[in-house]
């Protein structure tokens, strides 16, 4: 297996962190040496998007949205996508670009995998970590001896002369060893690795596994080889030994071990694995010092291969050096939380701790033994212990707020509620400041059953005096007042506990939350890496970043992470409803956009963004019951919503079809009679707007004449009715709107002539426009006696009453609108100046003058 | 650690021995808040109603009726467990090998044993054994205290499998892995903090709790060739 090409900066942190560690004294300096390997760690986190990805600016805009066009050719999408990864750094988060590749794969593979294959693997084979994923990817959608035999294979292989990687993913793709080696049998100098290797592999696994040990060794022993091979030849060959030498009486296999570990660290003096082996080896061949040295030796040279704590916590157990295992062993459990390996050894450590503490102070009866000893059990959680107090001791102030603090924690871990008299008393009583700020730790577990806020403040509050540096007092007052709403305050606490404990999960996510809803985006999203880098798929981290990529409008970073959700729950059973949550929390976010965009027609950037995202968004896959649900059926709703929103009625015409099939929520009915209703509108699909509301729209006029359902729908219905040419159903259908109105604002009749201004507007403009005058004077006589106050739309409304009277030949009525115009005109120059213009030319045009 | 340790007061004076041959059922006695210093798993009194409850057990969960149906279940235990077989099969992969494996698409579980496998591989050349032997001891015990099997036959058979466990594991510590790492293959379908958590606090408990049979017997106290002494003890 090839270890990827460091970067630069990789390289260089690494070099430094060796070298730290080298010059570090392990005996006294364990706990800064656990740190430099914990950074070291949270450096290795892939780091996110926006930490990584050039700004929003630097990106062409609308890549987003032509990235997923299914009209481009895998040429022009392959040019594309190049486009924007040149906008990002070489270590962009490669879980995303899995996602990335995923998204734009099934657009252009599916058409020409070759040409795609081709055309990708050609422009991005340079790039260090891409190989690997796009490899896998071309070789999905190749048929398997095809891309086996291809140009790029060989290309790849070329490349990487110690391509174990591609090995390894021949030996998935291939049927059998015969034909990988076929495949490979161009490339002279990787077949002979690969013949070598595997035929090594073979024997000995083979062996092992029928427990022919001897036989395995042979098979490894005799093979290995003088120069210089793959590493994953050595990784394999000492990790197949490893076993085979461990047990007594095995001393030709620890031999053998010895000499191809030494010749394998020659080679690979920094390969973390071989050095984990080797420490390993020496932990159970070797007395504890040797091992421990060997075990900091592997962590000096590999610091990245961070599971050779292992063997430094076990030999620091062996040499009963409780209290470093502890630490080594803690740091490791932190690092792999499901390994019950540390819990085993953690166990045994304590055990042997608490005795060795135990015994010490049955040996010296003293007051600070005692209470070291029962610190320490407070510390480990080891509350149910049978202790051994000395009775001279039993009565100090100290040792029994100790003891209260066991039992506190013990109540709480039980779950039960700890005698709070008692608890006051020995914070009253204890004097060591170690000690108080134990009993104080537990006090403010126990602060949170109290229902009295007041009094749990000014508890809190106490302690801060006490300890106002302390990270436990900030925490908890940072929860307190973010519990409050207080979020300013909360913040200030949270920073204040980080500047203790930087890495404090929990209270990273706290401060990330304040931060964001304080607006402060940037900010939240600093803190969220953070998360990350301990948490990488900590799914509310995944989510609020997401969603504070929405607020801050970068929808394409937004999408990613969504994305990355979802794949982070890919076999969990709760995909599904989590799926639904993302969906519609994404489609609230952008109708909340679209709407703003809306308001405020210059902001096209929204638009611009709330497009690229709605294209992207559409691909996400759906669950095949996805329009059974109410919320899948939702989120289809908001989505044609937005579609609407930004003026793409057909497309929200086809969303919403895709929800026809389905037996639609009573809930959404009225939604989405509204909005199919609005689109047939919008694309002049009169009758079918008809077809659809006439009926539960005449229904609901006598279950629910005043619902806002009833009123959209007869709105819409007037609208569409007068499209038609029905002069009476579309006034009809109007006026039912306006009265319906006007109960709903009741006494507000100022509001109500602001709405009915706008809406008899509208309904005026669209008897114009489809040139049914009847229904203009109609439209004009509610106008006039519903808005009363004179404005310059007075001047438009007269005016096209006067010509619709005189469309009908009613010259005298006409007449009198028109100069009832000119008469209003006198109020307001230079507006609607068209209409003035009209409606003076009218009237000089009379041919009788009898409009004189 | 959270688990109440019922007392070890040895009232049936059994040998170190005999009690080294019961303190591998100690995970499931601990489970099931029974106690470790007597050949039966009793909680308190030895009663109608918990015989009658044991034997519900024995029924449904081991198919164990009667003698005959022991036998067949202490076999079936003995037998070489599924995990050790798998790490045969992975163990010698690399990390970056793992990682590759990880990317397939695999289901839950077999993505939890690979992680298994790579955690363990090189700490753990006994795989799961621990799990089959400790629950097999248990089984004895119960099978033993509901009349299927006398006391006699009970020693026998605690001894054959002590035997077994000494030659394969060091120490308690490694037994009680052994052990905690099967329920975790167990659960490989659930495999998170959540489903272990409980076997973890167990192994903590028994590794730590004065009154626990691996704290009070050094796993020294037992060697394959105490046979003879176990059966007469």
């Amino acid at each position: 297996m090839i270890a990827k090409p460091e970067s630069p900066d990789r390289a260089a942190t690494l070099a430094e962190t060796r070298h730290q560690l080298a010059e570090l004294d392990w005996q006294n300096d364990l706990p800064q040496a656990l740190s430099l390997l914990d950074r070291l760690r949270s450096a290795d986190t892939p780091p996110p998007l926006e930490a990584t990805t050039t700004s929003s600016e630097d990106i062409d805009p609308d890549l987003a949205q032509q990235i997923s066009n299914p009209c481009l050719t895998p040429a022009e999408l392959s040019a594309r996508f190049i486009k924007l990864h040149d906008h990002l750094p070489a270590r962009f988060d490669p879980v995303l670009w899995n996602s990335m590749l995923s998204a734009v794969d099934p657009a252009a593979a599916e058409a020409a995998p070759e040409a795609w294959c081709g055309a990708v693997m050609e422009s991005l084979q340079q790039r260090h970590f891409l190989p690997l994923n796009v490899l896998r990817l071309i070789r999905d959608r190749l048929p398997c001896e095809a891309f086996f035999a291809s140009e790029h294979w060989q290309q790849a292989l070329q490349d990487w002369p110690q391509g174990n990687f591609f090995q390894a993913l021949l030996m998935r793709g291939v049927p059998s060893i015969e034909t990988a080696l076929t495949l490979l049998r161009p490339l002279d100098v990787t077949t002979q690795q690969f013949d070598t290797l595997m035929a090594l592999v073979q024997q000995s696994g083979q062996a092992l596994q029928q427990g022919e040990q001897q036989q395995a060794f042979d098979a490894l022993i005799n093979q290995v080889p003088h120069e210089h091979k793959p590493l994953l030849f050595w990784q394999r060959t000492l990790k197949l030994m490893f076993h085979g030498c461990i047990p007594a009486g095995a001393e030709q296999g620890r031999a053998a071990f010895s000499q191809i570990a030494q010749m394998a660290l020659h080679f690979f003096p920094q390969d973390g694995q071989l050095w984990f082996l080797r420490a390993g080896f020496d932990f159970h061949t070797q007395p504890p010092e040797v091992a421990r040295a060997t075990a900091i030796e592997a962590l000096v040279q590999a610091p990245d291969y961070r599971r050779s704590l292992l063997w430094l916590g076990r030999a620091l157990l062996a040499s009963d050096k409780f209290e470093q295992a502890t630490l080594v062993l803690q740091q490791l459990q932190s690092w792999e939380p499901l390994n019950l390996e540390c819990d085993t050894w953690l166990a045994v450590c304590q055990a042997r701790e608490l005795e060795q503490r135990q015994q010490r102070l049955a040996r010296s009866g003293s007051l600070e033994d005692a209470c070291d000893l029962l610190q320490r059990l407070l510390d480990l959680n080891s509350f149910n212990r049978p202790l051994q107090i000395p009775a001279a001791l039993a009565e100090e102030p100290d040792v029994q707020a100790l003891q209260w603090a066991l039992q506190a924690q013990q109540a709480r871990v039980n779950l039960e509620q700890p005698d709070e008299a008692l608890m006051l008393q020995a914070l009253d009583t204890a004097k060591n400041p170690t000690v108080r700020l134990a009993l104080w730790r537990e006090y403010l577990h126990y602060g949170w059953t109290l229902q009295d806020l007041a009094e749990r403040h000014k508890k809190l509050f106490e302690c801060y005096l006490e300890f106002p540096d302390s990270f436990l007092i900030n925490y908890h007052l940072g929860m307190q007042q973010q519990l409050k709403g207080n979020h300013n305050k909360a913040v200030d606490h949270f920073d204040k506990a980080l500047t203790v404990e930087a890495d404090y999960f929990d209270c990273l996510f706290r401060a990330a939350q304040c931060r964001f809803n304080l607006q402060e985006y940037d900010t939240a999203l600093e803190r969220l890496d953070s998360c990350r880098q301990l948490a990488a798929t900590h799914l509310p981290t995944l989510r609020l970043m997401a969603l504070t990529y929405v607020r801050k409008g970068e929808h394409f970073a937004a999408y990613w992470y969504y994305q990355l959700l979802i794949e982070t729950q890919a076999m969990s059973r709760t995909t599904l409803a989590d799926m639904r949550g993302y969906l519609l929390a994404m489609v609230n976010a952008l109708a909340e956009l679209s709407m703003e965009q809306r308001h405020d027609p210059e902001r096209t950037d929204i638009l611009e963004s709330v497009q690229g995202t709605m294209d992207l968004f559409e691909r996400w896959p759906r669950p095949d019951d996805f329009f059974q649900h109410r919320e899948g059926q939702f989120c289809q709703l908001c989505t044609a919503e937005i579609h609407d929103l930004i003026n793409r009625p057909a497309q929200a015409l086809m969303l919403l079809g895709e929800l026809d099939a389905a037996e639609l929520h009573p809930d959404w009915l009225a939604r989405y009679r509204r909005l199919k209703g609005r689109c047939n509108l919008a694309l002049g699909l009169y009758q079918d707007v008809v077809d659809l509301l006439l009926a539960p729209t005449t229904e609901a006029l006598e279950s629910a004449p005043d619902a806002q359902s009833t009123l959209n729908q007869s709105e819409l219905l007037g609208d569409a009715l007068l499209y038609l040419g029905d002069v009476e159903q579309a006034h009809h259908w109007q006026m039912h709107a306006l009265e319906a109105r006007r109960r709903q604002f009741g006494k507000d009749t100022e509001a109500f002539a602001d709405w009915a201004e706008s809406f008899l507007g509208v309904y005026l403009d669209a008897a114009r426009m489809a040139g049914n005058s009847e229904l203009v004077i109609r439209a004009g006589n509610a106008y006039l006696e519903e808005v009363r106050t004179l404005g310059p739309f007075h001047l438009v409304v007269c005016c096209e009453m006067g010509k619709a009277h005189m469309a009908l030949d009613n010259p005298e009525r006409g007449e009198h609108y028109h100069r009832l115009c000119l008469e209003y005109a006198a109020y307001y120059p230079g507006e609607f100046e068209d209409f003035v213009e009209e409606s003076r030319s009218l009237i000089t045009e009379s041919p009788k003058g009898a409009l004189s | 650690m959270n688990e109440r340790m019922t007392p070890y007061l040895n009232s049936d004076k059994l040998s170190d021995t005999q009690l080294w041959l019961l303190a591998p059922s100690a995970m499931l006695t601990v489970l099931n808040a029974q106690r470790h210093d007597m050949l039966f798993p009793l909680r308190d009194e030895d009663t109608p109603e918990d015989r009658a409850d044991t034997k519900r057990c024995l029924d449904q969960d081991w198919d164990v009726t009667d003698a005959k149906t022991l036998a067949e279940t202490v076999e079936f235990l003995h037998q070489a467990p599924p995990l050790w077989q798998a790490m045969q099969g992975w163990h010698p992969y690399s990390s970056d090998e793992y990682q590759v494996l990880h990317q397939g698409d695999w289901p839950d579980s077999l993505k939890n044993l690979l992680t298994m496998v790579e955690q363990y591989g090189c700490s753990m050349p006994a795989g799961d054994l621990a799990w089959h032997l400790g629950r097999c001891a248990w089984v004895v015990r119960s099978a033993c205290q509901v009349g299927y099997i006398d006391e006699d036959d009970a020693w026998k058979l605690l001894t054959e499998n002590g035997n077994r466990i000494a030659r394969a594991f060091n120490s308690w510590a490694e037994f009680g892995m052994s052990y905690a790492i099967g329920a975790q293959y167990f659960r490989s379908q659930r495999f998170n903090a959540e489903s272990i958590q409980r076997y973890r606090s167990h192994l903590t408990t028994l590794l730590t709790h004065p009154d626990s049979p691996w704290v009070r017997l050094p796993w020294e106290a037992y060697t394959p060739e105490d046979v003879e002494e176990a059966v007469s003890g």
